[in-house]
């Protein structure tokens, strides 16, 4: 399923994909497969980039 | 012995160049789990491969009779199908395979090309030597630059083919 909530927080704080990517310490395709929904991220990795898009873990992963 | 020395030397010319290319990326934390996951996957499919192949190939020249290969080739051309799987496998999955796809495939392909032009080379030497095939059989010295020459254009055209994949998918947003 696509993680649409992500890729909203991150288009709000007008970052890429790669600078993103950068923040957390990970690839730009990693944040793309997570956004489309191809990759289930660690909690270490969604930390990172609630951190990083500062959201918390309710906000951008879990699903109502 | 000289066969050895030139492997070696190869060995640690490739291990500088990565050397020189990953200390371009400063910010780089060297730890990706996806790619380590998928790269976990490839290691594995590419092993399994290996041991199938070489199975197949032992099998093959115990009950049905000699290929018309020098068997130490056989061997070799095994052990690089496995390791062709593993670098196939991460490149269409979009994991690292030893040197960055990000900054360093440009760089890469070029190293890849010199290393295809040197085999091709050394290939039409043996071939004029006439001892790539002696009584009917693709013999060690030239059958390994084909090999190696074969190797190498199968990984830049999926490089290149996964790149123009990309390009029309649009996958960077």
């Amino acid at each position: 399923m696509k993680n649409l909530k992500m890729k909203s927080a991150r288009a709000a704080l007008d970052l890429s994909q790669q600078q993103l990517a950068d923040l957390v310490g990970v690839s730009r395709q990693t944040i793309n497969a997570i956004e489309k929904g191809d990759y289930n991220p660690t909690i270490r990795l969604c930390i990172a980039i609630c951190k990083a898009l500062n959201r918390t873990l309710d906000e951008l992963f879990w699903e109502a | 012995m000289s066969e050895i020395f030139s492997f070696t030397a190869a060995f640690i010319v490739v291990q500088i160049f990565k050397i020189i290319m990953f200390k371009k990326d400063k910010d780089y934390s060297g730890y990706d789990e996806r790619q380590e996951l998928i790269r976990g996957r490839a290691f594995r499919y590419g092993f399994l491969t290996l041991a199938f192949s070489l199975a197949a190939v032992v099998l093959w020249e115990e009950c049905v009779g000699a290929l018309p290969i020098e068997f130490s080739l056989l061997m070799m051309a095994c052990l690089m199908v496995g390791c062709l799987v593993v670098i196939l496998y991460d490149i269409w999955k979009d994991a690292y395979w030893g040197i960055r796809q990000a900054s360093g495939s440009n760089a890469a392909i070029v190293l890849m090309v010199a290393v295809m032009v040197m085999q091709y080379l050394g290939f039409r030497g043996h071939v004029k030597l006439g001892d790539v095939i002696v009584h009917g059989v693709l013999t060690w010295d030239g059958g390994l630059c084909l090999l190696i020459f074969v190797f190498f254009a199968l990984i830049i055209v999926n490089l290149l083919l996964k790149a123009w994949v990309d390009k029309r998918g649009g996958s960077a947003e």
